[in-house]
């Protein structure tokens, strides 16, 4: 009760914020502007060996991910601190439960300064702590993110973004402590959305974190832990015999994660990812159903090599492999791994030839639940992506001049950039 | 000690570099077969005009560059360009530069981050006599290169401060030691010539005054105040981001410079237009083709007069003063890109220098173009005592980031006025 009293008073505090709606409003100071998004199209085909002795294979034209960002910032009155504003698009997945909408996966507001960042509305959760090199993001991910424990859904959204009132403190440049209360998607059990806005949940999260254009000779880049908390819901799945039923309980999963760079060379460019989830979860019967599988007990650990070739230090390509396990510790047998290796090749600035082969295999007891044994995927496709930024006035805090320099050339973590 | 000068065939190096410099010109010469060597000249009975000509050479392009050698690497040297006495040969007036990046102040509220020299916008003035020996040492504590570009001085070509054409760009961490006789005297300046849209934007520009007890402007009008007013534009969001991306790419470039892989190509410098072409031909692309360019716009918002916009102009940073009966001379510099067109209230002054040569008769003006990389000398006579504005007319120009009144903006006050009926105040937006 003390947790949602809690939640009660920081759902309160963000609503404070819309009485700025009250004020007029000067059309002639003007926000910074940007423009991001990605057209991703590839041509997919799968094929899968069931647990039950078959195979099946399909092929599809995929337009999922494609998204359109547009983020809004300008300098407060104090001039050392912004404001900022986000709303995006995303296509969800044809064959998801969002398959005819598109949805909006960014929606927030925010505050900054020179040590501090508020941010609340609808955002990337904080379920993970480093991007693997895949094509879209959900090839990787039941091994990249702690999973949504409130939502039946085959929906990735639902997975990966979600409301959250969200502060961070950086102790230096690089050091940040970052909070958050999270509002993840609930669903009934057939997946459709009951809510997106009910607080069940928080996260705390330290990372060290130096950007890629500041660090690329050998060395560690990123280096953070996370401990993730998630307030559920009771729930009944099926029906008849095969009802199940998921009681009220919680579950906290421990994120620990790395990024080395392992070369010192910029135009040929090695690094290294690295991740690992401890999810001590809830208790469930099965692994049958998405939600079912999120509560579960589970280690996971994800690793990614990345090849980044420029000649010149003009980006032309990129290799990557990455490499998933995950063990759901209270079945026998249930252990899965994927390997998934991605080339991208630029054709030029924002246009990308895509190519990936993901490899997925089920140990017999998740296989049983699965109905796969063994699965192959392979995308083939062009990606569009582009940001553009238009009356350019905010600053950036992973800037070399703000990191480097000391001129606080500020400006939100996200936001459009 | 050998004699040497420019005309020293490829291939015969010798000569007194420093330490640092020789060492690379080891690993350079080794690449090459030769290249050219710091050089000594006597400076008795010669003028700087003996100094690096001897037409017509017998080099091919690039010589005595290391930007097209692969592998090249000139951090922490010290290069001494030949041409110059040596230091023994003659006695130089000495002087430190360093290129920093430093957050500037503009005027209350509004600051933003440049490259300085010495830290400072604009940089510091120096003031030299006419056939002053002149040795400055420069250090460049940034990431990025820069020359030093003596902006209407009569100096050794080798001392131009031109990239890849007089000289290699001076490289972070790297020392660069200039050597010249200061000539002719009159209002000169000094600026980086490497980037320059960027590098203007970021102040890397100061002033060189160089006197004469010969001087025919202050025999004729015997001032006794003598005002530098440095005139430049800046567009404080193109530098910030603009700086951002080049430290980020310079970053790059200096981890391949110390790991002794970069190559030419890296950064776009080829021996020979024809290794140009061939590039090109390789599908090598440059950054300006269509598939690679960013549209760049300037658009400065702020105009300041010696590194500082109204009202902050007022005070030490360029406020003239003036008492009845005396001439001053102001020495007008344009260091930017916007055409400047200054007028004072109340008077008819004279122009009496251009380009910091004195002109053979004075005009008589009350508004005066400053076009980019001009200088205008005038004398103001005080005959009309009073508070008097001297602004830009270009009325845009006059305004903080479009708010009136602003940017070139300064004041002319008499000193002797006694009791007056109405002082200026502080206005920021009308």
């Amino acid at each position: 009760m003390a947790f949602r009293h809690t939640l009660l008073v920081a759902a309160v505090v963000a609503m404070l914020s819309a009485s700025a709606h009250a004020l007029e409003l000067d059309p002639m100071v003007i926000p910074e502007i940007n423009i991001g998004g990605r057209a991703i199209v590839t041509a997919n085909y799968q094929d899968q060996e069931l647990a039950d002795g078959g195979s099946e294979s399909d092929s599809e034209l995929d337009i999922a991910d494609s998204s359109l960002l547009f983020g809004f910032s300008k300098y407060l009155f104090s001039d050392q601190d912004y404001g900022f504003a986000a709303f995006g698009l995303k296509l969800p997945e044809d064959d998801s439960d969002l398959e005819d909408d598109i949805y909006v996966h960014e929606v927030h507001v925010g505050i900054g300064g020179p040590r501090y960042e508020l941010k609340l509305g609808r955002s990337r959760l904080t379920n993970t702590l480093v991007q693997f090199p895949t094509l879209r993001d959900d090839d990787l991910l039941e091994f990249t993110h702690v999973l949504n424990g409130s939502s039946n859904a085959e929906a990735e959204e639902f997975q990966i973004f979600g409301g959250l009132v969200q502060g961070s403190w950086w102790f230096t440049p690089a050091v940040r402590l970052t909070g958050a209360l999270t509002a993840r998607t609930e669903t009934d059990d057939h997946g459709d959305r009951e809510s997106s806005s009910n607080f069940n949940g928080g996260s705390l999260t330290l990372a060290y974190e130096i950007p890629e254009t500041i660090k690329f000779d050998r060395g560690v880049r990123f280096a953070g832990i996370s401990v993730d908390y998630q307030d559920l819901d009771d729930m009944v799945l099926g029906h008849g015999e095969a009802a199940r039923s998921l009681s009220s309980d919680d579950m906290t999963a421990i994120i620990a994660a790395l990024t080395y760079n392992l070369s010192n060379d910029p135009e040929r460019f090695w690094v290294l990812d690295g991740q690992a989830i401890y999810n001590d979860g809830a208790e469930v019967a099965s692994l049958h159903s998405e939600i079912e599988r999120a509560r579960a007990e589970s280690t996971t650990v994800a690793l990614a090599l990345r090849y980044f070739h420029r000649p010149y230090l003009q980006t032309r390509w990129q290799a990557a492999v990455a490499l998933g396990w995950k063990d759901y510790r209270d079945f026998d047998d249930a252990t899965a791994y994927t390997v998934v290796p991605t080339f991208v090749y630029r054709l030029g600035a924002g246009v990308d030839l895509l190519a990936q082969y993901q490899y997925r295999h089920n140990d017999t007891g998740l296989a049983a639940a699965l109905g796969v044994d063994d699965e192959h995927r392979i995308a083939v496709g062009i990606s569009f992506a582009f940001d553009y930024t238009l009356n350019e006035s905010v600053g950036e805090r992973g800037s070399i001049l703000n990191l480097e320099h000391d001129t606080l050339d500020l400006g939100p973590v996200g936001g459009g950039h | 000690m050998s004699e040497k000068n420019l005309s020293t065939p490829p291939g015969e190096a010798t000569g007194n570099t420093v330490i640092s410099r020789r060492r690379f010109l080891r690993s350079a010469a080794a690449l090459t077969g030769g290249a050219l060597v710091a050089g000594t000249a006597r400076a008795a009975g010669m003028d700087a005009t003996a100094y690096g000509v001897s037409p017509p050479h017998e080099y091919g392009s690039g010589e005595g560059s290391m930007m097209y050698m692969e592998g090249h690497n000139m951090m922490g040297v010290t290069t001494e360009p030949p041409g110059a006495p040596a230091d023994d040969e003659v006695e130089y007036r000495e002087f430190e530069l360093s290129f920093d990046i430093a957050e500037h102040e503009l005027l209350p509220g509004v600051s933003f981050p440049s490259f300085a020299f010495n830290g400072l916008v604009p940089g510091p003035v120096f003031r030299v006599q006419e056939n002053d020996w002149i040795k400055v040492i420069v250090r460049n504590n940034t990431e990025e290169m820069h020359t030093i570009h003596w902006h209407g001085v009569d100096l050794i070509y080798t001392m131009d401060g031109v990239p890849m054409v007089t000289q290699d760009p001076v490289h972070p961490d790297e020392t660069f030691i200039y050597r010249f006789q200061a000539r002719p005297h009159g209002t000169r300046f000094y600026h980086c010539h490497w980037g320059l849209p960027l590098h203007m934007m970021s102040a890397l520009a100061g002033a060189f005054i160089i006197d004469s007890p010969n001087d025919p402007i202050r025999k004729q009008w015997p001032y006794t105040r003598d005002y530098v007013l440095v005139l430049q534009e800046y567009d404080i969001h193109f530098t910030r981001t603009h700086l951002n991306a080049l430290l980020a790419g310079m970053k790059r470039v200096n981890k391949m410079m110390e790991n002794r892989t970069l190559t030419p190509l890296t950064h776009g410098f080829f021996r020979r237009y024809e290794d140009f072409l061939a590039a090109m031909e390789k599908g090598w692309r440059p950054p300006y083709t269509r598939g690679n360019a960013e549209f760049t716009a300037i658009n400065p918002t702020f105009f300041a007069i010696n590194g500082k916009c109204y009202p902050a102009t007022i005070g030490e940073h360029g406020h003239l003063k003036i008492r009845r009966g005396e001439y001053i001379r102001i020495r007008l510099i344009n260091m930017g890109i916007e055409d400047h067109h200054m007028h004072l209230h109340g008077h008819q002054f004279l122009k009496v220098a251009e380009d910091g040569n004195p002109l053979p008769a004075p005009i008589r003006l009350n508004t005066i173009p400053v076009t980019p990389g001009k200088t205008v000398d005038i004398i103001i006579y005080g005959n009309n005592p009073g508070f008097w504005d001297f602004h830009d007319h270009k009325e845009l120009f006059t305004r903080n980031n479009g708010i009136y009144p602003g940017g070139m903006i300064t004041m002319l006050e008499y000193e002797d006025m006694g009791a007056v009926p109405y002082v200026p105040s502080i206005s920021v937006n009308q």
